[in-house]
């Protein structure tokens, strides 16, 4: 299987194995806690950015900003931990090491960061994809 | 017998079994009551939908997508229909997985073959749906 194909393979694997249920314990434990129902207008920026930039930094600055807010704080506060657990779950997957092969471990700190938000970036996406879905699902049904 | 078609064997038994049609065949005739008219590319919608998937979740996202997006009492939320079908299809599809990856000596490590499962049976069940959905609606006409 070619490099390209593998890593393809192992981030819908994760997507499907780890950030669905993940996404969904998020939105049902946000939910149950405020006792009230979650609204698109939530989400729906987070998806525009998140789906289409090319960039990790990107996102995290909309996040950041978004805690700025009253509105949503507590949501996007929670949101910015799921993002760092996603980035850890990048090198534990073993994502980063595939990707970079024997150049891995002698790679220096900036090349293996790169490597690292660029995977966290489409994992993130299929987790934003996930959390959107749930949330426009229980944001009418609760 | 090459794993395509061990795996298509096994899948076929499984479905072949109780429940899974007859699940499939109540909440298509419940469809049928539902998306008439100019709702009807609904279904036609979800079975592409299905066929095109990579994985279950985005078929799960579909639906769950179009339950939120439906109006109280209409379409995918009327009858309950778009959360019955997300339990139902969930509840099938995991009963079935099990026995399939024992049967063909899938470990728990075996994540990408799971995952070739879950989607097949999440197709045969939608396909199972659409069918029955269709029949029911060219016996109202």
């Amino acid at each position: 299987m070619r490099l390209e194909d593998r890593l393809r393979e192992k981030v819908k694997v994760i997507s499907e194995t780890e950030l669905y249920g993940r996404a969904c314990s998020f939105v049902d434990g946000y939910v149950r806690e405020k006792n009230k129902p979650v609204k698109v207008s939530q989400v729906s920026g987070l998806e525009q950015v998140a789906l289409n930039t090319d960039s990790l930094g990107t996102v995290e600055r909309f996040i950041n900003k978004q805690r700025e807010k009253d509105r949503y704080r507590e949501f996007y506060m929670r949101l910015n931990t799921e993002l760092q657990g996603i980035r850890n779950m990048v090198v534990k997957g073993g994502l980063v090491g595939d990707y970079l092969g024997s150049e891995a471990e002698n790679a220096p700190r900036k090349r293996f960061n790169e490597v690292r938000d660029f995977f966290a970036l489409l994992l993130f996406r299929e987790y934003v994809l996930h959390l959107g879905s749930h949330m426009r699902y229980k944001g009418e049904t609760d | 017998m090459s794993q395509q078609l061990k795996i298509n064997r096994e899948v076929n038994i499984e479905v072949d079994r109780e429940g899974f049609r007859a699940s499939a065949k109540e909440l298509g005739e419940r469809a049928a009551g539902i998306f008439t008219g100019n709702q009807k590319s609904q279904m036609k919608n979800l079975e592409n939908i299905t066929n095109s998937a990579h994985k279950m979740t985005d078929v799960l996202n579909f639906i769950k997508r179009q339950t939120g997006k439906a109006k109280a009492g209409d379409g995918w939320k009327r009858s309950n229909f778009g959360q019955g079908l997300l339990e139902q299809l969930e509840m099938n599809v995991e009963r079935k997985v099990g026995p399939i990856c024992q049967a063909l000596a899938f470990g728990e490590g075996d994540a990408p073959g799971r995952m070739d499962i879950k989607l097949r049976l999440a197709r045969e069940y939608i396909r199972q749906l659409v069918v029955h959905y269709e029949y029911r609606l060219g016996d109202d006409q």
